[in-house]
């Protein structure tokens, strides 16, 4: 037939072409030329408020780096893609960073969903990794081959509940969230801890993402008779959630609120309605006298321009990161990971990374501050501190898979846990 | 009686079936070769549901949901094997059309779209709100990988084999219909319903047929991609998605089986390739879109004579049975 | 706070957002009346125009009303571009293609407002004092009782247009029958243009609204897009004044549940009000039922 002989033709050109157009990656993740961190963020949808503050802390560490001498005599070179805080293009960024940029390092997205769908990739393609958005059950299933560049949540949110029960003696807490993952994890955390100190949670509402309407939210809060609320709100919803809180709750409601409150963005746009939060935040704050995190902030208002909460996480984790990397004196990913679990105090402007290989976290200190300046961050005043060195999850690590049986006792005896 | 095309036979199954040996340890390409299987199954659906018997559902994405969590569901919480799970995930996603469709058959073209629409809005706040079954926004992990009497599909190139052979098997489905008297049927639906009905067919049984047909292939691409990332959460059914087909859809031509496939390997490329473009690469899909229907509203498909008969090509009159 | 004050707060608040909708509402209905096309990017062009008008606000004049008034014209100015460059031609095709290729309209100008004006969201300045006033426990936001205001004088003016200018009434003339109006000497071309121009400006109006009472973000164009088109579906589509109807019904409808039933489900009670609207009352609430085609 000659119309399927055609197609056949036609087909087998395509083939051809496209393995020929590929860039097929030739010299592979080598020992020379520059050491390739990859980076999949949100560049773009609601998430890029945090994503886009993130890669440009990325850059100006490398930057800095590279300024340095770089690490092991090599230069830093930065690959990033948009992951758009989804899923699938997590996936395809993922890939596209491991198989064809071959890169040494990865952090594999910008949202919990994004990032654990990612995390395998990097996992498989034999790539260190480090990120931020994770919650415990992921930082679990990395294996040890991830690291986590912050303070997790069930660190900063229980600070927050204790400053609430313990300091403004709130006992009946509403909570307004967003409904992601993000949301649910946090309105999990609070209640748990809350509960636990001895207060109730008499009302949870929730809002879409995307919606910035939450009158009927807050008139069902209102009716629950509570002293407080925790309010978790994300990105363009804050300014106008705020606005409502002000007509629809009693002015005698405490308001807590997430860390999302600590950017720039948010101050400019909201002003003087976040005065009167109280608020967690990890402590990369201006307000915050260690020389370390003051040298840092000024190295980022210098490089950057601008000051973002999402900053430290992105110091923290190259600077983890190179040191681990320093310290192996390889990229290899075993060699790497294994120079993380090693660390102890290494200084950093979120505390000293110290390592805990039960729970796979190397960040447990918590400031909540009060917002009182509007769109000024440097006038909020540290009200709370919070530091624990207790084992955060219920599930361990498991070490075995990728470092081998005896690892995981060898590490537990470095530092002195069971 | 239709033919089955014959080059599935062909040279052309050979090529592609050697492709992994070919491009051994080249997992990007291969990577990229699986995407662009999973993509041909949904566009396929599309193919049915859009091109052939015009329905514009909006809703596809929320199928291809429901095969995703059926796999899930079957593979992770009732220990069921993959590919027993897949079929199955594929009827789940053809028989929720049915119940969509049944009632929702009668709307016209502007409101087919809303409804449909508005049932994958709905779908998709369920799979939020259901946590207990779906996981809620956390998503759903650790959907066990695919494995087959003892062997585990991990590699890239494992998935290639798995894909290719549904996306044949789809591929020849469609062609297979779309040459026989029920595929004429169907156009002629899509073009001129009065004329179709005045003869005596049941339209809306048609319709219906069509929408579970091609929410079936939806279906099965999700529960395809359920195995192949381990991970599905509602981020992963959104309207976007569905805006994404729909552009891959126009630009191959709405009944052009032959330029849909073609369209599906320049988007999935292109966007591979344009993922450091963000978010121009978007400005680009809509453009295209406004650029196609303006100057080549039957897509590339029409712009291929050759590819266009070989799909679309019919039987002689004489084979015809009414 | 008892139950009649909250369903008081909820309607006064659904009353609001109901002018949003009936804006965004109108703008769907116009669009499909002259020209056939159901425009899915109205939301969009709703977005466009609250980003213009901050852009006019901060860099050129801190005036309002005179910054919102370039705006509505710029938008004006918007509205017939796009229809001459890019809907011109499709008007013979299949109504599917059309709609996709509005789909694709709103993915690009989605994608250039991000790129222009960042993935921030942006507020307004207040127009008045932004504290609520009480009366008793019914809240009241003076801004919002200015919106309101603003809206139901929008919808008005509008009315007036069309039914008692000659333009106007050349444009429904041009909704009813296209090739009767041609018959008796309107410019049928320059009508449709003109309603997508003037689509664009009540549109943008809708954003605007929003703007001031919320705030603006990139992806403010798809939620009030489909509450507007579920709005107009409601009232009545195609027909203007059904569709402004319906708009209000829509706004206090969601409103009332979601205070009364689950906030849980305010966005899903409007889609499911669309579904039951379409099986029930497909003509919409304020239309006199038709036969609707069974093929």
């Amino acid at each position: 037939m000659d119309s399927l002989g055609r197609l056949c033709r036609l087909l087998g050109l395509v083939v051809f072409l496209t393995s020929v157009l590929v860039p097929v990656g030739l010299a592979g993740a080598g020992e020379s030329g520059p050491i390739k961190f990859g980076v999949s963020t949100a560049l773009s949808g609601d998430a890029a408020a945090y994503g886009k503050p993130f890669l440009d802390a990325i850059k100006a560490m490398a930057d800095l780096f590279n300024e340095q001498g770089g690490v092991l005599g090599r230069r830093i070179e930065v690959i990033a893609y948009d992951d758009r805080g989804i899923p699938d293009q997590a996936l395809q960024a993922a890939k596209k960073l491991v198989q064809s940029d071959r890169v040494h390092t990865l952090q594999p997205g910008s949202t919990s969903g994004a990032i654990f769908t990612a995390m395998p990739v990097g996992k498989e393609g034999k790539v260190a990794m480090w990120g931020y958005g994770l919650a415990e059950k992921w930082l679990v299933e990395g294996e040890g081959a991830i690291f986590r560049s912050a303070p997790p949540d069930q660190v900063l949110i229980p600070a927050l509940a204790k400053f609430a029960y313990e300091n403004k003696k709130l006992r009946n807490v509403g909570i307004l969230h967003i409904d992601t993952f993000y949301g649910e994890n946090a309105k999990e955390i609070f209640s748990d801890e809350f509960k636990k100190l001895g207060g109730s949670i008499p009302a949870v509402t929730t809002y879409p993402d995307g919606s910035r309407d939450v009158s009927s939210q807050l008139l069902t809060l209102a009716r629950a008779k509570i002293d407080g609320v925790f309010l978790n709100l994300q990105g363009g919803a804050i300014t106008p959630a705020l606005r409502q809180v002000k007509s629809f709750l009693p002015p005698n409601v405490t308001l807590l609120h997430s860390n999302d409150v600590y950017s720039q963005a948010i101050r400019s746009e909201a002003g003087d309605l976040v005065n009167g939060l109280y608020y967690f935040v990890s402590p990369m704050i201006q307000q915050n006298p260690d020389p370390e995190v003051q040298k840092w902030l000024a190295e980022m208002k210098k490089r950057v321009g601008y000051i973002h909460e999402i900053h430290a996480r992105a110091i923290v984790g190259m600077l983890v990161m190179k040191e681990a990397i320093a310290r192996a004196g390889t990229t290899e990913q075993l060699a790497v990971m294994k120079q993380v679990h090693r660390m102890k105090n290494f200084p950093t402007p979120l505390g000293p990374f110290t390592y805990d290989p039960r729970d796979g976290e190397g960040l447990k200190s918590a400031v909540v501050l009060l917002a009182k300046g509007g769109a000024d961050l440097s006038k909020d005043e540290v009200v709370f501190r919070a530091t624990t060195d207790r084992e955060l999850y219920k599930q361990r690590v498991n070490y075995k898979r990728f470092f081998g049986e005896g690892y995981e006792k060898e590490l537990y005896a470095f530092h002195g846990v069971k | 009686m239709a033919r089955v095309p014959r080059f599935i036979l062909g040279p052309v199954t050979i090529l592609l079936f050697a492709v992994p040996v070919l491009f051994r340890g080249q997992e990007y390409l291969l990577r990229l070769a699986n995407e662009v299987f999973l993509n041909v199954v949904i566009i396929l659906g599309f193919v049915v549901i859009l091109g052939l018997t015009k329905q514009f559902s909006l809703g596809q994405v929320a199928f291809y949901g429901i095969g995703a969590y059926t796999v899930a569901l079957l593979t992770a919480s009732a220990g069921w094997n993959f590919f027993l799970a897949l079929p199955v995930a594929g009827l789940a996603a053809g028989s929720m059309a049915v119940v969509v469709g049944i009632p929702c058959v009668r709307f016209e073209g502007p409101w087919f779209a809303l409804v449909t629409f508005a049932f994958a809005e709905i779908a998709r706040i369920l799979m939020i709100r259901l946590k207990e079954v779906t996981g809620g926004a956390q998503g759903f992990y650790n959907i066990p990988r695919p494995s087959l009497a003892g062997l585990q599909l991990t590699a890239e190139f494992h998935y290639f084999y798995l894909f290719l052979v549904v996306a044949m098997l789809v591929f020849g489905i469609t062609v297979y219909v779309r040459r026989s008297p029920l595929g004429r049927l169907w156009l002629a639906l899509g073009e001129v319903p009065h004329v179709v009905a005045a003869m005596g067919t049941n339209v809306a049984l048609q319709r219906i047929l069509a929408f579970f047909a091609g929410s079936v292939f939806a279906g099965l691409a999700g529960g395809l991609f359920a195995g192949y990332t381990t991970f599905i959460s509602p981020d992963s059914f959104t309207i976007n998605h569905t805006i994404y087909f729909l552009t891959i859809l126009v630009v191959g031509g709405l009944e052009s089986i032959a330029g849909s496939i073609l369209s599906v390997v320049v988007f999935t490329l292109l966007s591979n390739y344009l993922l450091a473009f963000y978010p121009w690469d978007l400005v680009l899909q809509g453009l295209i879109i406004i650029l196609f229907m303006n100057f080549l509203p039957r897509g590339l498909g029409s712009l291929m004579p050759t590819l266009w008969g070989f799909a679309n090509r019919q039987p002689a009159p004489a084979d015809d049975t009414a | 706070m008892s139950d009649l004050a909250l369903i008081a707060n909820q309607l006064i608040w659904g009353v609001l957002v109901g002018v949003s909708y009936s804006l965004l509402a109108i703008a769907f209905s116009l669009i499909f009346a002259t020209s056939g096309t159901v425009n899915f990017a109205t939301g969009e062009f709703a977005m466009v125009g609250a980003y213009f008008c901050y852009t006019v606000l901060s860099k050129l004049t801190g005036q309002v009303l005179f910054a919102v008034l370039i705006t509505l014209l710029s938008l004006f100015a918007f509205g017939m571009l796009v229809e001459r460059l890019a809907f011109r031609r499709l008007y013979k095709l299949d109504p599917i293609l059309i709609l996709i290729a509005t789909i694709g309209i709103s993915t690009m100008l989605k994608n250039l407002v991000l790129i222009i004006w960042g993935p921030f969201s942006k507020s307004l300045p207040p127009l008045v004092s932004a504290d609520p006033i009480a009366f008793g426990p019914i809240i009241l936001v003076p801004q919002n009782l200015v919106l309101l205001a603003v809206g139901l004088a929008t919808m008005v003016v509008f009315h007036a247009f069309m039914n008692y200018t000659r333009l106007g009434t050349a444009m429904r003339a041009t909704a009813q029958n296209v090739k009767g109006a041609s018959l008796v000497g309107i410019n049928t071309a320059r009508c449709v243009n003109l309603t997508w121009a003037i689509g664009s400006v009540v549109a943008g109006i809708g954003g605007i609204l929003i703007a001031f009472a919320y705030n603006l973000s990139i992806d403010m164009g798809g939620l009030i897009g489909i509450k507007g088109f579920a709005s107009a579906i409601t009232g009545g589509f195609g027909n203007i004044l059904a569709s402004t109807y319906g708009g209000m019904v829509l706004g206090v409808a969601e409103n009332l549940a979601g205070g009364l039933i689950s906030f849980y489900y305010k966005d899903v009670i409007a889609f499911g009000f669309i579904v039951l609207i379409l099986f029930l009352r497909p003509s919409g609430l304020f239309v006199a039922p038709s036969r609707v085609r069974k093929v």
